[in-house]
């Protein structure tokens, strides 16, 4: 799995990595099929749609594996954008679910542009980390206020 | 491979199997998200997301063997919507793509609509049939004849980005 702030509860697990697949299937869409190119979507200027597909696709099997493996600050970033454009396609969750998410899964104080540079070859693989700390939230009631509570609003979008 | 009216071309064939690729991925929407079934969407009311992530399995593992197999009339029309859906969405294609795709690769559609049937065991496997009959057309001609062609047989560009 990948090495979050804290252990991941299965659904921001399946969330994560549902949205990952979406990317790497996006990244190989057929050429006629090219709209728009994935990595500008993504705003991920320095990079291409194959550095994308790459990188998310060593991030998809990390998340996939026993062992806990720690994303590098570029594919923290990567990984906020892929989350981002996942839960946009959705109806039903709160315009500020990705801003909780990453206040509750990813490192503190990360920087949320590519400030300017390109991956470089470390970020396209993960090394091994140690198990985060442990998730004192309920699943049920961490999915509801990340993804269906707006913190700026008292009232939840769905009522559970 | 799918035994379509003539042998498909590479293009097409990488058209058929990444939009499967993507009806199995979107039926498998995490619960957490909460949207509605993707039949639902697709008005299979006959159809729960999960069969319809079995049948697309079928087509894709038979569209990728060497051999041929036989949709059928069930699993055309699955095929058509996929179709209709992943091409409807794309500002780079012309619109009457999906109707000269259906021209060119499909058998004539039945009397009818099967969306309000429901699928029955054999919709869920395929049979191996023999080759179909030849393409004459070129790859690159296809392709412009199916995607970049409108109804009234002209080529339109894509929009520049």
């Amino acid at each position: 799995m990948l090495r979050w702030k804290v252990k991941p509860n299965p659904w921001f697990q399946e969330l994560m990595q549902w949205a990952l697949y979406q990317t790497i299937l996006d990244c190989r869409r057929p050429r006629y099929l090219c709209s728009a190119q994935i990595h500008r979507d993504l705003t991920l200027s320095h990079m291409d749609d194959g550095e994308v597909d790459i990188m998310c696709t060593a991030l998809l099997r990390a998340s996939k594996a026993g062992a806990c493996f720690r994303p590098t600050t570029y594919q923290f970033l990567v990984l906020s954008r892929v989350l981002d454009r996942a839960i946009n396609w959705s109806n039903g969750i709160v315009g500020s679910a990705t801003d909780s998410i990453i206040d509750r899964y990813f490192p503190d104080s990360l920087p949320m542009t590519d400030a300017g540079r390109r991956p470089v070859v470390g970020d396209f693989s993960l090394m091994l980390g140690d198990e985060p700390p442990l998730n004192v939230s309920l699943p049920d009631e961490e999915r509801r206020t990340c993804l269906f509570v707006d913190p700026n609003n008292d009232e939840d979008d769905i009522p559970y | 491979m799918l035994c379509w009216n003539s042998k498909p071309h590479r293009w097409f064939q990488d058209l058929v199997e990444w939009s499967l690729y993507k009806f199995i991925l979107e039926c498998r929407i995490p619960y957490c998200l909460g949207d509605p079934p993707m039949v639902v969407d697709l008005g299979l009311v006959h159809m729960t997301d999960a069969e319809l992530v079995t049948m697309c399995t079928a087509l894709l593992q038979a569209s990728k063997r060497e051999r041929y197999y036989q949709p059928t009339r069930y699993q055309f029309m699955v095929l058509d919507i996929m179709l209709s859906k992943i091409l409807g969405t794309r500002r780079n294609v012309a619109r009457a793509a999906h109707g000269n795709i259906l021209l060119r690769y499909f058998p004539p559609r039945p009397d009818g609509d099967f969306r309000a049937t429901t699928p029955r065991l054999s919709d869920y496997v395929l049979d191996p049939v023999p080759d179909p009959p030849l393409n004459y057309a070129t790859p690159s001609a296809e392709e412009v004849a199916c995607l970049r062609t409108n109804h009234l047989g002209e080529v339109v560009e894509p929009p520049a980005f």
